[in-house]
């Protein structure tokens, strides 16, 4: 019987991790589609321009740690 | 700075390598460092791969190793593969089954169907049967990468639907989604790949003509729902003769007792593939989560006015039809992949959604969605906070 309870406690706190988790991706999906609309290929040309920035500065961060 | 998320970033620190050939003698070399890597932890593991593939029961070996559960955990430990240089054959099998799949940009890989070993020794019995268990091992082998890559087409499909409409534009025909989408991503690959996308759009068109003809007889009359399972068995098989028997109407030598009753299970497998991804939880997930972006204008604003629960139904009616043919192309696609040699690059594989991501190359691959996605969120959270704090503060 103790068993039971532990696996049903298990697969509860299972769940409740997998569904934050979803949760979590739901609520991000529905921020994208407030500002995106249906245009996922705008979405990532955006996502790539964040992602070259971001490259640009660690590389002008490294120039200026190194010798 | 964004954090790289650790479901889909490989790890030096978490890993395996298969280089070489998958045989028993690697099975045993990687299935202790699999135990002990799931001992330490339940974080993703990476599988390295370079390989020109092995038997298929060898792969499978290490896979259910490396899916095992663990005493406190019925979850199986994330896996993400990585071909280095080459993955063939079962390591390309190997390759997709993973959680997240990704490739080198200069790797190669081969899909193919199941093969004799070279040494065995071949009756006419033998040769009977062995036909036999290859087609069978085929048609499973296929079923099986369908099942592991679907989600992968289907976000490439819907990530690019706000594309088809200049793509019908630029070719000036009336293309269907499915074709305009084929036709958009046939820009992207290799002849090589795009002989497999006219294979496969041959194999698609029968399916896509079975699919809609037996889905209308199921809606006609009776409910489903009032219906036994055998009753529905009997009218998926009902559908299926009739269908074929119209099909081949023109051919006089054509009979269920020749290579008919062959198609009617092969038809039959079909249809209850297609039942059991529209009626599963990963279908519903992916429509629910992503099925707004193939939605129309008009689409969009009918479901503003309706609750939390009643958008999620209407969402998932409208977006399943949108979403089945390219399925039903993808599982096409990959039978097409278990026949001859298919040599496909790294970029093949990303656009027939056999991988998730070419590594270092600025493709939409779910990684990115997922991250830039929580950029966004984090950036309306902050804009609210500071609102709320600029109503406070006046």
């Amino acid at each position: 019987m103790k068993s039971d309870t532990v696996k049903e406690e298990r697969k509860q706190q299972e769940s409740k991790t997998k569904s934050q988790h979803s949760g979590n991706l739901h609520e991000a999906v529905k921020s994208v589609y407030r500002q995106y609309g249906t245009d996922l290929p705008k979405f990532f040309r955006d996502a790539y321009e964040a992602a070259r920035k971001q490259r640009e500065s660690l590389d002008k961060t490294a120039e200026t740690y190194l010798p | 700075m964004s954090i790289s998320n650790p479901d889909y970033t490989p790890s030096p620190h978490r890993c395996i390598y298969i280089q070489g050939v998958i045989d028993q003698t690697m099975v045993y070399r990687v299935t202790p460092q699999i135990m002990a890597l799931q001992h330490q932890s339940r974080d993703p593991i990476t599988v390295y791969i370079d390989s020109p593939g092995g038997l298929v029961d060898h792969k499978d070996a290490i896979f259910t190793a490396l899916r095992a559960p663990s005493q406190t955990d019925s979850n199986p430990c994330k896996v993400i593969t990585v071909v280095l240089s080459l993955a063939a054959s079962a390591a390309a099998d190997l390759t997709s089954s993973g959680y997240y799949a990704m490739a080198h940009p200069s790797s190669v890989m081969m899909y193919h169907g199941v093969r004799v070993p070279p040494d065995r020794p071949l009756t006419a019995e033998e040769t009977f049967r062995l036909a036999h268990r290859l087609r069978v091992g085929n048609e499973s082998f296929a079923t099986e990468l369908a099942r592991c890559s679907e989600r992968r087409f289907l976000f490439r499909f819907i990530s690019h639907y706000k594309l088809l409409d200049e793509v019908r534009k630029k070719v000036g025909k009336p293309l269907s989604d499915l074709e305009s989408f084929l036709t958009l991503i046939s820009e992207k690959i290799s002849d090589s790949a795009d002989l497999v996308i006219v294979k496969a759009l041959e194999r698609h068109d029968l399916y896509s003509k079975l699919l809609d003809s037996t889905i209308k007889r199921w809606t006609k009359g009776k409910k489903a729902t009032n219906k036994s399972y055998v009753q529905l068995e009997v009218d998926q098989l009902q559908a299926i003769i009739d269908f074929e028997v119209k099909q081949n109407k023109s051919n006089k030598h054509w009979r269920f007792e020749r290579e008919g009753i062959q198609r009617l299970t092969e038809d039959f497998f079909l249809l209850n593939e297609y039942l059991a991804f529209v009626q599963s939880e990963r279908f519903k997930d992916l429509a629910q989560l992503f099925g707004v972006f193939v939605l129309t204008r008009d689409e969009e604003l009918s479901m503003e006015t309706l609750s939390e629960t009643e958008k999620d139904k209407a969402l998932i009616k409208i977006v399943t039809p949108r979403l089945r043919p390219a399925w039903s192309f993808f599982v096409a696609m990959c039978h097409v992949l278990q026949q001859g040699d298919n040599h496909l690059t790294a970029k093949d594989a990303f656009w027939l959604g056999l991988i998730d991501e070419v590594i270092g190359e600025d493709l939409p691959s779910f990684r990115v969605f997922v991250d830039q996605a929580k950029q966004v969120a984090k950036q309306e959270r902050d804009e609210e906070a500071g609102i709320e704090e600029g109503v406070t503060s006046s």
